[in-house]
């Protein structure tokens, strides 16, 4: 540095910065750890998982949410339980049934039998 | 990620006095200072400005202060060349000192300070107060070192100047 400009620099660093008030700075610190405040809680949740797990996990819920929507709904238990038994009758009162049907056949060949004769 | 309140506080701590300063110097207004110091640490505090992985928090706290004051200057519109507005209402940025021939000169140089380019106003203020290098000045001016070396001596020739015809003056 030239020896001329020395003495102008030694003047400068001669004066001294005059501090602000105290409140200023201080204002400054609270607005800020204000704001730090009302940042955190609305990052809280997402900061529990991990950056690395973040898109990964999001696709596996939009994939999982395409499946549950787009698959046929299943049936409810009692309506399983109701086409069972419909569709396996019981053995006992298939025989009953089938006996029911002889026995009225039976009687409508005789009401027939009878009639035939009477003409 | 938002900073922890601790790194916040401590950040505040070391840099808040010299980002003050630095303001005042860019923007010549006590109030700009203040705006632009608060703005600093809002957007720290938000996560909009960041120090981690900086090579030197110190340069790159310098560096979003210019550009914040230099921001709301532009949005203030106040005139860099406002000569006549400085001439009448210089800025207080240093501490009084007892009447005579010292108050005369440290008039003559906040006058000359007030009214050269921001450019090298903010190099004196870098090196002289801060003791910043001219590299890493230019480093956060984004600015080769002869052009940080040469702006602060175009700087001093003109405080030189203004020093020299107080003296006459005097004389």
């Amino acid at each position: 540095m030239k020896e001329e400009f020395i003495s102008v620099e030694d003047s400068l660093r001669a004066l001294k910065w005059r501090a602000p008030a105290d409140r200023v700075l201080e204002r400054s610190l609270h607005a800020a750890l204000a704001a730090r405040r009302e940042m955190a809680p609305k990052r809280r949740a997402l900061d529990l998982i991990p950056r690395a797990l973040r898109l990964p996990l999001a696709a596996c819920w939009t994939a999982s949410l395409a499946f549950w929507w787009l698959t046929p709904k299943e049936q409810t238990s009692s309506a399983t339980s109701v086409a069972i038994h419909k569709s396996v009758p019981d053995p006992a009162s298939l025989v009953a049934q089938q006996e029911s049907t002889r026995q009225l056949t039976h009687e409508l060949l005789l009401a027939l039998e009878d009639h035939g004769r009477r003409r | 990620m938002p900073l922890s309140e601790a790194t916040l506080i401590r950040l505040h701590t070391e840099y808040a006095l010299m980002a003050f300063r630095f303001a005042w110097s860019v923007t010549r207004e006590e109030a700009l200072a203040q705006d632009v110091v608060q703005e600093l640490f809002l957007r720290l505090a938000r996560g909009t400005l960041r120090v981690d992985g900086a090579r030197s928090e110190r340069s790159l706290i310098f560096r979003m202060v210019r550009n914040l004051a230099l921001d709301l200057l532009r949005r203030g519109r106040v005139r860099e060349d406002a000569a006549s507005r400085w001439a009448a209402e210089l800025p207080e940025w240093f501490e009084p000192v007892a009447g005579g021939e010292e108050e005369q000169t440290q008039r003559a140089l906040t006058e000359i300070l007030c009214l050269l380019p921001e450019e090298q106003r903010s190099v004196i203020h870098l090196h002289v107060w801060e003791d910043l290098s001219f590299r890493e000045i230019g480093e956060l001016l984004e600015a080769p070192t002869q052009t940080v070396a040469s702006r602060y001596r175009y700087g001093l020739a003109k405080l030189r100047e203004a020093l020299q015809h107080l003296e006459t003056v005097l004389l």
